[in-house]
């Protein structure tokens, strides 16, 4: 009771904070996420409290550990066969997994652009293949992309080429944060470095979005351009949050990019 | 020095501006061209044979479904036609989009260095309308490297457009695709033999 009177708070809270959340507040948050993660064992409050993670535009430093508890909540949802491998999502579990491997994503994607300390991808990364072996099959599966890029973005595999975005078909609120993600971790991470590329997973994604018939969100399109801007080399300034006015890339810069001769 | 860091850095960025494809083929049927021609502008100056991301070879069923016909015919150069699915349907497809299309020195340009890159997968030569060939008359100059000039020039492409009886295509075939061959092999050679002796009399081997 006081941990659902505690998520209530949680969302009343969130209705309340505007653009430009004291950080104090944001960290606040993600401890009580965190806390209440540990302490409840009903699956429809970590339902609503993953919930809360994903709708929170930003994640300021936050506590690695949650990481984990992302994870091993996805991972509680599953079951792997053991002569197939095959994975199965426990029935009455799919959206608790789909919502905790957005948020695995999603806390690894923040943790690789705020604190990349080794040690903790490393833990994760072990966690990882402890739950799922080499050989483990969740083909099929909704959350098949968001946990595999999760783990080629953790393991910093640049050129996986078995990975395939073919048949990612997200919701549209799954697809902006997946690419919101992938466009902070593109900023971070290898915009304004010596070699300047964005992973091929990223680009793939990118041009996997563009293509989608009917085509995403305004906002969608406007994050896969700036990964493209990126890749192409156009310094994206750092404005907090993603607006389609700040972050939409002219033609005309691109143009000038794709003409030099 | 300056031309090879500029073909290096769009080599580079290939993938990448691959992958705006789709949005320029959405923002050009939308009355937006620039994106489009920015993507033609690169793919040209890259002076590779093939431009364009492996990864992105299965839109190109896509684009010529359902692009407007001036993308359709400009973008066809830079397909992988050995690559596609049902693609006797889609030469059919390209076939009517250059129909359709207003002419222009660039759309012949694209219309004579993809008709031979079809053609070259053999089983696609009979779905090539005998319409499209005349353009081989308005002789386009084509861009170095293209892949039109470099498989078109084939014994059984040559054959197929002597087979038009149509002297002046025939004339025009070999003086843009022939041209471009420093070495030609026996077959190639025969091909052009036969066919210049046939059509343009007194030229003979040796």
């Amino acid at each position: 009771m006081v941990v659902m009177s505690l998520v209530s708070w949680l969302y009343g809270l969130s209705s309340t904070l505007e653009r430009g959340v004291d950080q104090q507040l944001n960290v606040l948050d993600l401890q009580c996420i965190s806390w209440i993660l540990q302490i409840s064992l009903d699956k429809s409050v970590h339902l609503s409290t993953l919930k809360h993670l994903v709708a929170m535009k930003t994640l300021v430093k936050f506590d690695s550990t949650l990481i984990t508890s992302f994870f091993n909540t996805f991972a509680g949802c599953i079951s792997i066969g053991v002569n197939n491998h095959e994975v199965v999502i426990m029935q009455g579990l799919e959206e608790l997994a789909r919502v905790s491997a957005l948020c695995f994503f999603s806390t690894v994607s923040h943790l690789l652009v705020m604190d990349p300390t080794p040690r903790i991808l490393e833990d994760v990364n072990r966690q990882y293949l402890k739950a799922f072996p080499a050989q483990a099959n969740f083909h099929g599966h909704k959350s098949y992309h968001t946990v595999n890029a999760a783990h080629c973005l953790l393991v910093q595999q640049e050129e996986h080429r078995s990975f395939s975005w073919s048949e990612f078909k997200p919701s549209p609120h799954e697809h902006t944060v997946v690419v919101h993600n992938l466009v902070m971790v593109s900023q971070f991470k290898y915009q304004g470095t010596q070699q300047g590329k964005v992973p091929c997973l990223i680009l793939r994604f990118t041009f996997h979005s563009l293509s989608l018939d009917p085509s995403p969100s305004p906002p969608v399109i406007a994050d896969s351009l700036s990964i493209i801007a990126i890749d192409l080399g156009c310094d994206m300034s750092e404005t907090g949050t993603t607006t389609l006015d700040e972050r939409y890339v002219p033609t005309s810069q691109i143009t000038t990019i794709l003409t030099l001769d | 020095m300056a031309e090879s860091e500029d073909y290096h850095l769009i080599q580079s960025k290939c993938k990448a501006i691959s992958a705006l494809l789709p949005y320029a083929v959405r923002q050009e049927q939308g009355g937006q061209p620039e994106m489009l021609d920015a993507f033609l502008c690169a793919a040209r100056a890259s002076k590779m044979m093939k431009f364009g991301w492996a990864h992105t070879r299965q839109y190109s069923s896509t684009l010529i479904s359902n692009a407007s016909p001036r993308a359709i015919t400009l973008v066809s150069p830079h397909i992988h036609w050995g690559h596609l699915i049902d693609r006797g349907d889609l030469v059919q497809h390209w076939a009517v989009a250059v129909s359709a299309v207003p002419y222009t020195e660039e759309v012949a340009q694209s219309v004579v260095d993809t008709s031979p890159q079809i053609a070259y997968q053999y089983e696609l030569l009979p779905y090539i309308p005998v319409d499209i060939w005349p353009w081989l008359t308005k002789q386009p100059s084509l861009p170095p490297h293209c892949l039109g000039s470099i498989n078109g020039f084939d014994p059984v492409i040559c054959r197929a457009v002597w087979g038009l009886r149509d002297t002046e295509i025939t004339k025009c075939y070999l003086l843009l695709l022939l041209s471009e061959h420093d070495h030609l092999s026996s077959d190639e050679f025969d091909a052009a033999y036969s066919s210049i002796h046939e059509d343009f009399g007194g030229v003979g081997k040796g």
